[in-house]
């Protein structure tokens, strides 16, 4: 019968568990109680170096450097009475604080609790020197991130902490130990696989005095791989000067293939105060913050966008041939749809295409929008690749919202030609991000290439190409004509956006998106040089008034820029 | 009272209560004895098993047979769910957590798989005594129900749960033989599996390859599994033949030894009850799975009999790998130890099993 067999062999595999366990617990049972007993194994953990972000330039903006940790062993620690209050004297402690340390991390006897971090060179040396008189202490050398542009770029590197239990439950599988130090956000989180160093240590079986007897194992531990990104620290710091504090965020892409140049948030953090015990403060004051500055404002933030928009529809109803560019429309200051009247920030009589957009005419693009429709609208805003995420490779990108009469229907909504209306000036629900406005702009520069920015050039030395991007069909002289109004918005006279640019060559909108109750957000997104395009950009400021705020802000940083040789 | 009849219950019970013993000696040390620790949340579940365990061996089992497969498709979204919710973010997620209870989809996996397979190998011969034996071909003994299993099975080896997936394997090989697949089938299938394992190994994930590397030398990884495969073989070791005594392991309390109340717990088990409470509840695993397997014999009912059968494999099966890789002789994969170790979906799905074999028992 078959089930003989199977019992058979289940009754031969427990002879083999038998069997093992009497070797184990009879046979060797005392050599195993002494070493229990004993406690002689030990662990001194050697950790690994994370890996280093490089700029394009090759330039350092995350390192690492050595920092010297005091650890104790517990068992070892207790059982020398003196070796406490001795240790407490030497890095000028109370004795509380290495005792509370030790209750609080202890994971096991033989694993060294870390009570003092970022001690001096010299405390660490005077420590190691008179080690035989302090049994149970070890100095251990902690590499530590540095950043040596302090807090630029935050956003988008990220921050290193202690895992927390969300993460651990996730990352137990791949090594992850309680006390390890993780990346939060940015490329840290986004390339932890890739940053993590992997710890290693030596294993060691000690006599009553401490003294190694045998080595039982030892790993090397493993460095994390450096990761190039296309960042130019440089420009990066020249924003953030610019924006001093004030909230809004800035993104720099190139033209041509998608680098992200740039890519800013603010208010900022300083990404090494959360593995620093005496910062706990700011840390608390970071994460309190109303202005949550831990948010990349950048790809997550979601704002109206204004009269950005209005190249979209400028394009939309040249495609559609609904108009040709020398269409002239009356803006005597308002316009009545329906029964509403819908007002123009100004009075600008008889306009052309280009005229419109150089003044951002309201009354020009509620006409534009009318004789399109919405489902238009959409359809454009879809193309340009509004309402999906661009696919940034960094974490909590959101994708933006545009309107439609389909899901104005599903929410059992009227749509109304006032929504029409408004929609055409990108008021009302169109939201976007400051990357997806700065994409925006790099697909019209392009002539029509559908870029997708990236951040990560290189990992290790593996060199990361970015697949070729696909091109929208437009016809070039749909995007002759709308370029021609970008570039009036800040060279012509008249235009929005009409500061003095010398010879800066920037072509641009300008966007003031109304927002209940509180100051409006500007915008101004666009390209330089105009006539050869090689950056694509986005400026945008939170609640700070009209766009005009945003326009001197980028005019600050393109002349740094070109003070500096970067443009 | 008929002790035969009960052999289950009572093997159950004491089994669950070293259990217990177990985890209490377990936080005992740090003196966490609030509601939140794994020793009130076992006493829980073992609660919620008992309840479980005595439905199940009162309602007929042959009512399984109208929710098997439903039951089966809500496993496979479960399994999936878990898949996409843990691939959102770097990382393996195996449980969807409800309230406070982590539920663990592959857990219940393993019942789905074991009904299916019943349901399917006793099909052909429900009127008949005996099953078909011999008359199964390769494509209905093998590829079918192969075919059956083979979206669970994959959802789990994406996880990836290395050893629940090697345990399903193992199971569907069990239960194919003592359906009557010929032998040969069985071994072309072992030995295809042995040509594709370079493959295969090549598919693992780094933290899995570590392990069984560590397993050929432990050395390799003092901090990782190595360690506690060299801590573990220190707790059972140390334990001699008496042990340490409930309450006075240290290798368990000092917390050498990790993962003491999960896959690790018949390390802190041996330690403080030594070899001849090692024998005590190998003994109990024992009358589980041969009393398992007896009910097999004698059941008339086939759906029943390779239901008993798969049972007492899969408790087989796992009591040995558990077992077995807490002695250093098999890789550390992660199968929980049935009833001991800690953890609600694991405890729920061996009392739900042992009750449905206890039901065959009385109804035969």
């Amino acid at each position: 019968m078959r089930i003989g067999n199977v019992r058979i062999l289940a009754g031969i595999l427990f002879i083999i568990l038998i069997g093992r366990l009497f070797y184990f617990q009879i046979i060797q049972g005392n050599f195993y109680y002494y070493v229990s007993n004993k406690n002689c194994i030990r662990l001194l953990p050697h950790e690994g170096v994370r890996g280093k972000i490089l700029d394009r330039h090759n330039e350092l903006i995350v390192d690492n450097r050595i920092s010297y940790a005091i650890s104790v062993l517990p068992q070892e620690f207790r059982q020398n009475a003196g070796t406490l209050s001795k240790l407490a004297v030497l890095l000028s402690t109370p004795t509380s604080k290495i005792t509370k340390a030790i209750k609080k991390d202890f994971i096991s006897s033989f694993v060294p609790i870390v009570v003092a971090k970022d001690v001096d060179k010299k405390t660490a040396f005077l420590i190691e020197e008179n080690k035989f008189e302090l049994p149970g202490v070890i100095v251990q050398i902690i590499p530590k991130r540095y950043y040596p542009y302090h807090d630029a770029a935050s956003h988008l590197l990220g921050y290193v902490a202690k895992i927390d239990t969300w993460r651990i439950t996730k990352l137990k599988d791949y090594g992850y130990k309680m006390r390890d130090i993780v990346g939060f956000g940015g490329l840290e989180e986004y390339l932890e696989h890739d940053l993590r160093a992997i710890g290693g240590g030596t294993q060691i079986q000690v006599d009553h005095r401490g003294r190694v007897q045998k080595v039982l194992g030892f790993r090397e531990p493993l460095e994390g791989r450096d990761v190039s990104v296309t960042l130019d620290i440089k420009i990066q710091r020249i924003i953030e000067d610019a924006f001093a504090g004030r909230k809004g965020a800035a993104v720099i892409m190139e033209v041509d293939t998608g680098k992200i140049i740039a890519l800013v948030s603010s208010p900022g953090f300083y990404p090494g105060a959360f593995t620093d015990s005496d910062q706990a403060e700011y840390v608390s004051g970071i994460l309190r913050s109303p202005d949550s500055p831990l948010m990349n404002r950048a790809l997550s933030g979601l704002y109206p966008v204004g009269s950005v928009f209005k190249a979209i529809v400028a394009i939309a109803a040249l495609e559609k041939r609904k108009i040709t560019p020398d269409k002239r429309y009356f803006c005597p200051g308002k316009l009545l749809v329906g029964a509403k009247e819908f007002k123009c920030w100004s009075t600008h009589g008889s306009q052309n295409l280009v005229e419109a957009l150089t003044h951002s005419c309201n009354v020009y693009f509620y006409h534009l929008a009318l004789l399109l429709g919405p489902d238009s609208l959409t359809e454009y805003a879809l193309k340009f690749g509004l309402s999906k995420p661009t696919g940034i490779d960094l974490l909590h990108e959101v994708s933006g919202y545009i309107p439609s009469v389909v899901s104005r229907r599903m929410k059992l909504r009227k749509w109304y030609d006032g929504d029409t209306a408004n929609f055409g000036i990108g008021q009302g629900d169109v939201l976007v991000t400051p990357l997806q406005a700065a994409r925006l702009m790099g697909i019209i520069a392009s002539g029509g290439k559908y870029i997708k920015p990236f951040v990560v050039r290189k990992i290790a030395d593996q060199e990361i190409i970015p697949p070729e991007a696909a091109m929208l069909t437009l016809d070039p002289a749909t995007l002759k004509t709308v370029i021609e109004g970008l570039k009036n918005v800040v060279n012509a006279e008249t235009g929005t956006a009409n500061i003095g640019w010398g010879d800066l060559r920037v072509a641009g909108k300008t966007g003031t998106a109304q927002v209940h109750t509180k100051l409006s957000h500007g915008w101004f997104a666009g390209f330089l040089p105009y006539d050869k395009p090689r950056f694509a950009f986005c400026f945008f400021l939170e609640n700070t008034g009209p766009s005009i705020n945003c326009v001197i802000l980028a005019h600050q940083v393109f002349n740094k820029m070109k003070e500096e040789n970067l443009l | 009272m008929n002790i035969r009849a009960h052999a289950i219950a009572i093997a159950v019970f004491v089994i669950v209560s070293l259990s217990l013993l177990m985890l209490y000696s377990e936080i005992y040390p740090k003196h966490a004895f609030d509601t939140s620790s794994v020793f009130f949340r076992q006493l829980v579940w073992a609660v919620l098993g008992w309840i479980v365990f005595i439905i199940f061996s009162r309602i007929p089992f042959r009512g399984l047979l109208a929710v098997i497969y439903p039951f089966y498709v809500v496993i496979i979204v479960l399994l999936s769910f878990v898949l996409v919710a843990g691939a959102a973010r770097l990382g393996a997620q195996r449980w969807i957590k409800i309230w406070w209870f982590n539920f663990q989809p592959s857990e219940f996996a393993k019942i789905a798989i074991i009904l299916v397979l019943s349901h399917y190998y006793s099909r052909k011969a429900v009127n008949q005594i005996r099953l078909n034996i011999g008359s199964l071909s390769f494509l209905r003994g093998i590829v079918y129900p192969f075919l059956i299993i083979l979206v669970p099975f994959g959802l789990i080896v994406k996880q990836p749960d290395l050893g629940t997936a090697l345990l399903l394997m193992f199971i569907f090989l069990g239960m194919a033989y003592y359906s009557g697949v010929k032998m040969r089938y069985i071994l072309l299938i072992l030995v295809v599996g042995s040509a594709l394992s370079p493959f295969l190994w090549h598919c693992l994930r780094d933290y899995q390859k570590d392990r069984i590397l560590v397993f050929l030398n432990p050395n390799s990884d003092p901090l990782g599994a190595g360690y506690t495969i060299i801590q573990s073989k220190i707790a059972i070791g140390s334990g001699r033949i008496f042990g340490k005594g409930w309450l006075s392991g240290t290798q368990g309390q000092l917390n050498f030894l990790p993962e003491s109340h999960t896959d690790f717990i018949f390390g802190i088990f041996s330690e403080e009850t030594g070899f001849l409470g090692s024998l005590f509840l190998l003994g109990l695993y024992g009358v589980l799975i041969f009393e398992s397997f007896r009910i097999a014999q004698k059941a008339n009912d086939n759906f029943g009999k390779l239901f008993a059968f798969g049972i007492g494999l899969m408790l087989a099966i796992q009591v040995y790998i558990n077992i077995s890789m807490t002695l250093g002789i098999s890789p550390v994969v992660g199968v929980p130890l049935p009833l001991m170790s800690y953890g609600g979906s694991n405890m729920l799905v061996n009392f739900l099993c042992l009750g449905i074999v206890q039901n065959i028992n009385a109804r035969g």
